[in-house]
This record gives C-alpha cells, sequence and structure tokens, in this order.
C-alpha cells in the first residue's frame, strides 16, 4: 500500500503539472496586481483578508463574466492536474492493477493522492496569495475600507478576519475535494479523456443556472469552494462545509462501488 | 445509399453534435453578457434583441459556426477514405455521382441543423435570463426591420436563410478540398485564410465584404441595415451590398465546388494514397 500510493503520488509530479504551478503562481500574480490597482484607484486602504477574500473568495452572487473565467481557470487548472492521476485503464495503470490484485486497494489509493494533491494545491494556491499580498498590505483584525465597498455584507456582519480566512480556507479545501472526487467518478463511468472538456461546459452553464434561481446551489458544482455567494454569517458557512464533506464521503463511496461492479475490459472499434 | 449515409453520420457523430450544442449554449450566455455595446444602461433586454445581435457578431460567424461547423462535416469524406470503407461503399453503389450528392445531402440538412440549434440555444439563453418579448427595442436591426417591413419574424427567416446557405456553401468547400486532396487538413488551412479575409473585411476595410464568405451571413452589415447606419453616403458597399447579392454570392459558391468535387471524385483514382 505505502509502495503503490509513492507510486501514485510520484505520478503526478510531472513536468507537465509543474509547468501547470507555475501558471498558477503567475495567475495569482495577475490577480494581486488587479486588486492593488483597484485598491488606489479607490483610494482605500485595504489588509491581507480582502486580498483573500477577491482572490479566492469565489464567484459572487450576480456574478460578471471576468469573474466566472478567473475562477474557472483556477478550477480548471486543478482538474488538468488531477486528471493525471485517473487517466484510465491503460499503461502503468493496468501493471499498478495487476500488482495489487485488488481493485479496491488501487481505487483507495488513487483517492488518497487526490486528497494530498487536492491540499498541496489549495495549500500553494493560499500561501502563494497571502505571500504576493502581504507585500502591499498589513494583517490586522478589523476590517477595513476596500471591505466597506466591496464586500458590504461582510462588513456588517460582526465576523473577525481571523476566524472568516479560516471558514474560507475550509470551504475552499472541502469545495475541491467535493468537486474532484465528483470529477472522478463521472471519469470513471464514461471512461472518456474528452468528457473533461464538456463537464466544465455543463458545469459554467449550471452556475448561470443557479445564479438565476432556477436549480439549488447543491447542483452547480462551481460553487462549491466557493464563499463570496453566500450570506455572511458563520452557520450558513458551516453548513456549506458539512455539504461538501459529506457529498466527497458520499462521492468516494460511490467511487468504490462503481470500481468493484465495472468491468475494466473494453473493446472499441 | 442516401438514406445509409445519413444513418452512418448521424449515428457516428451523436457526441459531437452534443458538444456543440453545449459551446453554443456557452457561447450565447457569454454574448449575452456581451450586449452592453448597443444597450443603454438599465435598460431591460428583449429577445429579438439579442437574437439578432448574435448573429451579427463577429465570434459568431467568423469563429463559432465555420470552425465548429467544420469540426462536425470535416471528416465525413476522409472518414470513408481513411478506414477503406469507400472501396465497399462503392461496390454497392449505382454510380459515384450517387455517393457524393448524398454527402452534399448531409452538409445541405447538417446546416439546416446546426442554425435550428443555435437558435434553439439562443431560445434557451433568452429563458434563462427571464428576457421579455416586447418592450423598447434598441438594436439597430430590429429597429430598422419593424420601420420597413413591421415584421420581425420575416427577418429572422431571412437571416435564417443567410446563415444556413453561408454554412451549406462552406460545408462543400470543404468536401471539394477534403476530396482535391484527399485530407481534410487543407480544409482548415482554407478556412484560416477565410478568417483573416473577413476579420480585415468587418475590422479594417469594409469594402472587401464583397469578396469575403464569412463577411455574407450577419444581417447587419446588409444593405438597407448598414445604409442607415453608416454616415458615410458614398460608399459602395450601402448600396450594392444586398441580401440577394449575398444570396447569389453563396449559392455560386455552392455551384463552383460542387462542380469541383463532382468531377474530381468521378475521376479519381480511389485505391491508391496519391493525389
Amino acid at each position: 500500500m505505502k509502495g503503490l500510493l509513492l507510486i501514485e503520488t510520484a505520478l503526478i509530479l510531472k513536468k507537465k503539472n509543474i509547468l501547470f504551478i507555475y501558471i498558477l503562481g503567475f495567475f495569482i500574480f495577475l490577480q494581486v496586481f488587479l486588486f492593488i490597482s483597484t485598491k488606489n484607484i479607490e483610494e482605500a486602504n485595504a489588509i491581507i483578508s480582502d486580498g483573500a477574500l477577491s482572490i479566492y473568495g469565489g464567484l459572487y452572487k450576480n456574478f460578471s463574466l471576468i469573474n466566472i473565467l478567473n475562477w474557472m481557470t483556477v478550477v480548471g487548472l486543478l482538474l488538468i492536474i488531477v486528471q493525471s492521476n485517473n487517466s484510465g485503464i491503460e499503461g502503468l495503470n493496468t501493471i499498478l492493477l495487476l500488482k495489487v490484485g485488488n481493485k479496491i486497494k488501487w481505487w483507495f489509493s488513487k483517492i488518497i493522492s487526490l486528497f494530498f494533491l487536492n491540499f498541496i494545491y489549495a495549500i500553494l494556491f493560499v500561501l502563494g496569495t497571502r505571500l504576493i499580498v502581504s507585500l502591499f498590505c498589513e494583517s490586522s483584525i478589523y476590517w477595513s475600507k476596500y471591505t466597506q465597498i466591496y464586500f458590504n455584507n461582510i462588513y456588517n456582519s460582526n465576523i473577525q478576519t481571523y476566524t472568516l480566512e479560516i471558514l474560507l480556507f475550509s470551504i475552499l479545501i472541502t469545495g475541491f475535494l467535493a468537486l474532484t472526487t465528483l470529477f472522478h467518478n463521472i471519469n470513471l463511468i464514461c471512461n472518456n479523456s474528452k468528457c473533461h472538456v464538456m463537464l466544465t461546459l455543463i458545469s459554467f452553464i449550471l452556475s448561470v443556472l443557479y445564479i438565476n434561481e432556477y436549480i439549488p446551489r447543491e447542483l452547480s458544482p462551481l460553487f462549491y469552494p466557493s464563499t463570496l455567494d453566500l450570506n455572511a454569517n458563520v452557520s450558513e458557512y458551516f453548513s456549506s462545509i458539512k455539504f461538501n464533506v459529506i457529498f466527497t464521503l458520499i462521492n468516494v463511496a460511490l467511487g468504490m462501488v462503481i470500481v468493484t461492479k465495472k468491468s475494466f475490459v473494453i473493446i472499441e472499434n | 445509399m442516401i438514406l445509409f449515409s445519413l444513418k452512418s453520420y448521424f449515428l457516428k457523430s451523436k457526441k459531437k453534435w452534443l458538444l456543440t450544442f453545449l459551446v453554443m449554449i456557452t457561447i450565447s450566455i457569454v454574448l449575452k453578457y456581451n450586449t452592453g455595446v448597443f444597450l443603454p444602461k438599465g435598460k431591460d433586454l428583449l429577445v429579438w434583441d439579442y437574437i439578432f445581435f448574435s448573429f451579427s457578431e463577429p465570434i459568431v460567424f467568423l469563429l463559432l459556426a465555420p470552425f465548429m461547423f467544420t469540426y462536425l462535416i470535416g471528416d465525413i469524406f476522409t472518414y470513408d477514405l481513411k478506414y477503406r470503407y469507400l472501396e465497399l461503399i462503392m461496390v454497392r453503389a449505382n454510380k459515384r455521382f450517387q455517393y457524393f450528392v448524398s454527402k452534399v445531402l448531409i452538409i445541405f440538412i447538417s446546416s439546416n441543423l446546426f442554425s435550428l440549434c443555435f437558435l434553439m440555444s439562443l431560445f434557451t439563453c433568452s429563458f434563462i435570463f427571464k428576457m421579455q418579448l416586447e418592450g423598447n427595442y434598441y438594436y439597430d436591426v430590429t429597429i430598422i426591420s419593424l420601420e420597413i417591413s413591421n415584421s420581425i419574424v420575416h427577418t429572422l427567416i431571412i437571416q435564417y436563410i443567410l446563415f444556413a446557405m453561408f454554412l451549406t456553401a462552406l460545408g462543400t468547400f470543404i468536401l471539394a478540398i477534403s476530396i482535391l486532396f484527399k485530407s481534410s487538413v487543407y480544409g482548415f488551412i482554407g478556412l484560416a485564410i477565410f478568417l483573416q479575409n473577413g476579420h480585415n473585411a468587418i475590422f479594417n476595410n469594409n469594402n472587401a465584404m464583397f469578396y469575403s464568405p464569412f463577411a455574407q451571413a450577419p444581417l447587419y452589415y446588409h444593405s438597407p441595415f448598414f445604409s442607415y447606419l453608416s454616415s458615410d453616403n458614398t460608399s459602395t458597399l450601402s448600396k450594392y451590398f444586398t441580401i440577394s447579392y449575398s444570396l447569389s454570392y453563396l449559392y455560386g459558391m455552392f455551384l463552383i465546388f460542387f462542380l469541383v468535387g463532382c468531377i474530381r471524385f468521378r475521376k479519381m483514382n480511389i485505391s491508391s494514397k496519391g493525389w
């Protein structure tokens, strides 16, 4: 099991994936630049939490196109990196499965490495953002003028900055887990690497449907890791985290069932 | 033969059509956020405004329609050639002409289906954003068409015919090129040249629209609509670039490539890989 985990994790550290991490870094740099320039235009003071909210806070309830494109870049990069973990039953995967001789063990190692990957991605994203923002802003326990202008509902609620940041990080990471396990399962059922493009398009359409209040939040995957569309109170944040965790567990269980039932012998034309 | 071709094509490309429809809905949503170009701030967007605006937007007729359509029908001939089905089909078919006509028919039906799908995705999007049917119009095409003929459905039918005819001519071009060179790559090269030409015609030199195939599709640049808008009344574009001109241009393009493909296909050596 230990060796299997090691191989699965090592598989992710390909050259291609490291390139995507560089792209993420560049993206963060761009976002921070936008954040600082809006701060300067408004002539408002800002703290690190403002930067965190505007960069990894997610989607607004009444969103703009730029907002959703930014968010889709973050999620899309994660999905591309994760995709290399689950590239169907071919090549090295077949050899590993033959060596282990147990589908559940094999799949479980994949899931654990997926969790590990999600943690690394989220931590890199959050730490990178905080590091670059901290060059320009200071951390404080009081909300600033920037918060009052852009995140008025959070300014009016009595949540402290550090509490909000911890909540933000937990929603981000649990949301990423829920999203990637869901996509893993769908990939397993479809057995087609092209279905990722379709899934991204469908999730974009679903998020627009949610914004126009046709479907509940639970059905639009892009909103799982997002915080800004929720009302600013702690209980709602906690219910979002609870949903994400339960959804992840359900997905893992479902994946186990599918793996045991599914036949991996595929005859293609 | 014709029925067999249609059946085998639509069974083979189900997933492609699904992906195309999803892309269309995504583009429609993106276009909805781009309507600020003509809509004054704080006013409601109407369904007809949105539909005519979407058909005349450069991203649709320069990028989405040609490239997605080529993605759909680009390999109808080369697929048969590559997997050696062509020789097997030719044994059963009476004439080579029949095979060629069946392929052209696929293009015709697909272009109509494509236009219908795009219209449907626009209606879906307008339903999602709860747009209304009646109110104050702001887009030029709807305003002028109400002034001239007092009917919007009439204008929509003209736009639909233009769009479908444009796609049919383009598809025939792709088919003829792929028969001519026995490869679908050259079709894409041709598309890239057309794209450059169309971009130049729309954004830089409006007089080049007479020759560009991509500029024939949108209604916005045609005579009754564009002449009202352009301040420069002396330009020849405002007088002679009419809908009937575009239709005859597209029909001529369709005929030329139909003949080229037909003659080439009748004299072609199917079994050899060379030219």
